[in-house]
């Protein structure tokens, strides 16, 4: 056997004769001496460039190596390629400096045991390499085992934050000498958002629960909070919608429109202190375009709702129409951008003195949302939105724009990985 | 061996059947498939149009729901019970000078259709002589309306019934022509006083029912004319009043196989109308869903 190897590994390599039978002789060295080895003498030997990750996805074993300075316990996480003959071992515990402490590794797979015997046969035909244990989807591990997330789910989050929000009101004739700044406003937040989709991937459900926002500091203090908001997408196998002619021969016309729901109840709305109570509204909407997963999307919207004005106790109906936007922008879920705009009107209404009969509102709103860092992978985000309003349903107040820039931060529970998460192996992000 | 034969011949018969096309569905290109045919006697209707009436004109609401039946009689063989019944009725009209609601909660018909009609005279030995005519009766029940411009007044009529005559002896639901003398009671308030007004099958009730197989095209007809009476000065002698009203449907279109249809349609009252009793004509035009109008 031995002559045998030591033959072919000097007639197939170029090298001169004496460097070719030094390799020849180490190989056959290393092959005996492992052939010999128990698990417990097996060496892991460290790796050429970048450690290699195990798969989450693939089975791992737990299993006994030779002890050594860096990891003392020999208790390694070991997934292996036979295609290869690699075996992959990872340290069990968490490493710092480079030496293996007692802290656990989060978030591993399940790992299963190896019989000896079973070992014994790898040790025979594998080598030995040092590893970093597997992470789920959505998360790294980086060579010292310690697990940190790198793809966030912010349509699943509980959120809070807060944000510096000046205004601006032009004045009358557009005089913007005449207009007046408000440039010691704040903006508090607070909202649940909960995300369900379906196992096909097909349908995604979206609720918005206790969403609010206040904004204080300013001459007329708003409030603006929503107790609950639901909506969906989907991405249909036929036609939703279908129409057939008949003038003439019988014809179906299909309608791939993407027609789905919105529902909001029990909306309040505060501004200084005059306040409007939206009891319920159903939108048909429809997805202008949406993301293969059916986070992001542009849709239009538009229904009826109950407006129940405090001020004259009587309910009105209030037509709604809006086109809103809401992109995900990168793999990872770091770059939001959202918009708006939203035109209401109120029928029905009673007479209020100062202000006309059936008033509108027109809101505009364009935000961007960016994760800066995160905090126990809880992530912290920059938060800047621009909105304009223009309303004539404020007794007393001459219709007009008002405008408003908010920049501040955010900062999120839950929030975890993307349903659209893969493995991250090589973290090349800066 | 008779067994299998049959077994034989119940899956051939199966097999053909199975291959018979669906006669009220046809496929587009694409292999989706749709409705073509529509049962309009069924469904929930909502329509929306204008009309004049005595050349004002208004917006019209409508929303109906419709069952149709049929049932062969337990008792008597050869016979077929043809029901049609409209129930939850509600049409508004609105302008800037008018304001009407009308409320029914039931309007049905109900007609014996007979393989072959005959009338049985008991004389010995029996005569049996042949009647061209379908019985069937016509129904109305709680029938409330409001004209907000004749001040507080309204109307109500309790029950209206009437025996029907069928000349034309469709086998189908689809055509009734009836006619016969009706029998009503009906509540009309002029804003100060209450009348009873109450018509011993004193008047006659029409009703035209036409549809084409496919459910494409509707017309329907439906009247009454005759003397009223106020039972409390029954001897002061009778009113005569009459009211009328024409519609022809014709479907255009179908939304997810829920037809669309246009509907022509024209009515007239001869001191009949609303809590005042007055005489009125109106003619208009709407578009009409009928949800779940499948056969």
């Amino acid at each position: 056997m031995l002559p045998t190897l030591l033959l072919l590994t000097l007639g197939q390599s170029t090298e001169p004769v004496d460097d070719r039978l030094e390799k020849a002789r180490d190989l056959v060295h290393e092959l005996a001496n492992r052939a010999a080895r128990t698990p417990s003498e097996l060496e892991v030997t460290r790796a050429e460039g970048d450690r290699p990750h195990l798969d989450y996805a693939r089975e791992v074993w737990c299993v006994e190596l030779k002890k050594s300075t860096a990891v003392p316990s020999g208790r390694y996480r070991v997934q292996c390629d036979d295609g290869r003959q690699l075996c992959f071992a990872a340290p069990d515990r968490v490493l710092r400096d480079g030496v293996e402490t007692e802290e656990e590794l989060q978030r591993t797979a399940p790992c299963g045991t190896l019989p000896p015997s079973q070992l014994e046969k790898l040790s025979a035909t594998h080598r030995f390499v040092e590893a970093v244990a597997e992470a789920p989807d959505g998360w790294y591990r980086d060579d010292q085992g310690r697990i940190i997330q790198v793809n966030f789910d912010l349509h699943r989050r509980v959120y809070f934050g807060g944000a510096w929000a000046p205004s601006f009101r032009p004045g009358a004739a557009r005089d913007l000498s005449l207009g007046s700044m408000d440039l010691g406003r704040g903006r508090a937040d607070f909202g649940i958002e909960l995300e369900l989709a379906n196992d096909a991937g097909r349908e995604l459900h979206r609720l918005h629960i206790l969403e609010g926002s206040a904004f204080i500091g300013s001459r007329d203090t708003r409030l603006m909070a929503t107790a609950i908001r639901y909506d969906w997408s989907s991405r249909r196998l036929a036609a939703p919608v279908w129409i057939t002619t008949f003038v003439g021969r019988p014809r179906r016309l299909d309608l791939d429109v993407n027609l789905a729901g919105w529902f909001e109840a029990v909306r309040f709305e505060l501004i200084s202190d005059q306040g409007f109570l939206t009891l319920a509204s159903a939108n048909a909407s429809i997805d202008l375009w949406h993301s293969r997963d059916l986070q992001s999307y542009l849709r239009v919207r538009a229904g009826p709702a109950g407006e129940f004005d405090l001020q004259t106790r009587s309910v009105s109906l209030r037509p709604e129409a809006a086109l809103e936007a809401d992109f995900t922008l990168d793999r990872d879920g770091f770059h939001h951008l959202t918009g708006a705009v939203t035109g209401e009107k109120l029928f029905f209404d009673q007479a209020l003195a100062g202000r006309r009969k059936s008033p509108e509102r027109f809101k505009a709103r364009l935000g961007y949302e960016l994760i800066l860092l995160a905090i126990n992978d809880y992530p912290l985000t920059l938060v800047v939105d621009g909105r304009a309003q223009w309303r004539d349903d404020l007794p007393g107040v001459t219709p007009g724009w008002d405008f408003g820039v908010d920049a501040g931060l955010r900062f999120s529970f839950w929030a975890p990985a993307r349903r659209s998460a893969t493995q991250v192996f090589n973290r090349t992000r800066g | 061996m008779l067994a299998a034969l049959t077994t034989a011949v119940l899956a051939a018969a199966s097999a053909v059947g199975a291959e018979l096309p669906e006669p009220c569905w046809q496929h587009a290109a694409n292999g989706a498939r749709f409705r073509t045919c529509f049962d309009p006697g069924r469904g929930l209707e909502l329509s929306a149009g204008g009309s004049a009436r005595s050349l004002n004109p208004a917006l019209d609401l409508g929303l109906g729901l419709r069952l149709r039946g049929a049932r062969d009689s337990r008792s008597k063989a050869g016979t077929t019970w043809l029901l049609q019944h409209r129930l939850l009725g509600a049409d508004a009209r609105w302008s800037k000078a008018e304001r009407h609601l009308t409320l029914t909660a039931y309007e049905g018909l109900a007609r014996r259709h007979v393989d072959e009609g005959f009338l049985l005279l008991p004389t010995t030995p029996p005569i049996r002589l042949p009647f061209p005519l379908d019985l069937g009766l016509y129904g109305r029940a709680a029938r409330y309306e409001r004209r907000v411009e004749d001040g507080l007044g309204w109307s109500f009529e309790t029950a209206r019934l009437a025996m029907l005559f069928d000349p034309l002896r469709s086998a189908t639901g689809r055509f009734h022509l009836g006619f016969g003398p009706t029998l009503a009671h009906q509540l009309r308030h002029d804003g100060l006083t209450l009348h009873h007004e109450l018509t011993p099958l004193t008047a006659l009730q029409l009703v035209i029912n036409a549809e084409s197989e496919d459910g494409r095209w509707v017309f329907r007809c439906a009247g009454q004319a005759g003397w009223t009476f106020d039972p409390a000065a029954f001897t002061r002698g009778g009113t005569l009043r009459a009211r009328g009203e024409l519609q022809l449907e014709r479907v255009l279109l179908a939304v997810n196989d829920h037809p669309l249809s246009v509907q022509l349609h024209a009515s007239g009252a001869w001191r009949d109308a609303g809590a005042l009793a007055q005489s009125e004509w109106s003619a208009g035009g709407a578009l009409k869903v009928q949800l779940f109008a499948h056969r």
